[in-house]
């Protein structure tokens, strides 16, 4: 081997070496050794992930209140430590507060037609823009399993929100129907019509494969058909808000907006069983 | 500063940085690739070696925590890393309209990468409209001065 020439160009030997890794790793992605090498460099990072989201979180609720800190400091020290501890306590008591009226709304859940449920917090966001992704903070050692419906309570609504794809032990990472991955057979309105709800990266989803003669209008609601039991049946998502008109020959076409925007959520509903008679 | 210490800092900080951005943003499509242009700021001002190296850690891990298959993004920051190193010849790395030209020419190249592995050997599933892109691009070509003026002291921190 010619070692002269591999370091007179180590940058293209490297390159080679690097290239050929990550090639290998994508043609065998589904190899042992690929899945257990992605696991390890997911378990060395995602500690250090999980406690700067913590730390961001306290930060952001605290970067309003620093203003009355300072002016609480021009008064007198005495008074700025009993403000800043009052502070803290007030953080500490509204984040209670807000978890507290979203842990009641989730009691109000439907308990009948879904029996079993993990509560979940989301720990962190896909890092890159091409999937609306989350990793939620329960994983295989809680009873989660690949493909598991998820749903959110939010703004007095239960609504789809997406399925675990990936589970590790502790964490979980769910797709959600935001995203143009993501399929749901859905029956809409009372005529329960049926058709394909997709994805397109935001709140507004497209309503695909609606036969020419179904009669559907805004503001129609929009359940889970129960097809293919990727989801149980009947569970809400939306409601309509645009519907293209019909034609003769091809399907049509509807967009519908989510009860509640999946960007803002912070727990999910994880569901272990199936609905009641689906 | 130890070199190396430097530069696992570095690695550290540069994907909770992206993981945390992405996480916070109101909308993910408005985050921009900071791991993508702190690859190229390593390539452009120390060459291609440390470039594709850390295009190639941080790629991965990116890889590890999302859901694209693992070595897709890997690959391509790798040679993203690589190529800034090659076209730092030619370029100065200290003019903001170079550095933003430069970010703009380097969003388009990771984008088209990933198009083209997905199209050969799939792992993302999907193609991304050209307005998404061009979007992306400009908020990448938007932080890029301040994200190559902060590598630029920190390179030098760093030794």
């Amino acid at each position: 081997m010619n070692w002269d020439l591999f370091f007179r160009r180590r940058a293209e030997a490297l390159l080679g070496i690097y290239s050929f890794f990550c090639l290998v790793a994508l043609i065998k992605r589904w190899d042992l050794w690929v899945r257990a090498v992605k696991a390890l460099i997911f378990y060395l990072l995602i500690p250090s992930a999980l406690t700067l989201s913590q730390l961001v979180s306290y930060g952001v609720h605290l970067g309003p209140r620093i203003p009355a800190l300072a002016n609480a400091f021009q008064e007198s020290q005495v008074l700025k430590e009993q403000l800043r501890h009052h502070a803290l306590l007030q953080i500490e008591a509204s984040e209670l507060r807000a978890e507290n009226e979203r842990l009641r709304e989730i009691l109000h859940f439907d308990k009948k037609s879904f029996p079993d449920y993990l509560v979940c917090e989301i720990v962190a966001r896909d890092p890159g823009n091409w999937f609306a992704s989350v990793l939620v903070n329960r994983g295989e050692a809680d009873g989660v399993r690949a493909g598991f419906p998820v749903v959110a309570y939010a703004e007095g609504h239960i609504g789809l929100t997406g399925s675990v794809e990936e589970v590790s032990r502790r964490s979980a990472k769910v797709l959600l129907i935001s995203d143009p991955l993501s399929s749901v057979s859905v029956s809409i309105g009372s005529q329960k019509e049926l058709a394909v709800l997709q994805g397109q990266g935001s709140n507004e989803l497209l309503l695909t494969f609606i036969v020419p003669q179904a009669e559907i209008k805004d503001g129609d609601e929009i359940i889970t058909a129960g097809l293919g039991q990727a989801y149980p049946e009947g569970i809400p998502i939306g409601s309509v808000i645009d519907v293209e008109p019909p034609s003769s020959l091809s399907f049509r076409k509807a967009y519908v907006r989510t009860f509640f925007p999946l960007s803002r959520l912070k727990e999910l509903m994880i569901l272990t069983t199936k609905k009641e008679g689906s | 500063m130890n070199k190396f210490f430097g530069f696992g800092i570095t690695f550290v900080a540069g994907f909770l940085i992206q993981t945390v951005l992405a996480s916070w943003l109101p909308n993910p499509l408005l985050c921009p690739h900071i791991v993508l242009l702190m690859t190229m700021a390593w390539g452009l001002m120390k060459g291609s070696i440390v470039g594709e190296s850390f295009g190639l850690s941080w790629g991965l891990a990116l890889d590890a925590m999302g859901m694209t298959a693992f070595g897709v993004q890997g690959f391509v920051l790798c040679w993203a890393g690589y190529l800034s190193g090659i076209v730092s010849r030619w370029m100065n790395a200290e003019e903001t309209v170079s550095q933003m030209v430069f970010a703009f020419l380097g969003s388009l190249f990771y984008f088209l990468g990933l198009q083209f592995l997905d199209h050969f050997l799939g792992g993302i599933g999907r193609s991304m409209s050209w307005g998404l892109v061009l979007a992306s691009c400009l908020m990448n070509v938007a932080v890029a001065p301040f994200v190559f003026a902060f590598m630029q002291r920190w390179i030098k921190l760093c030794g």
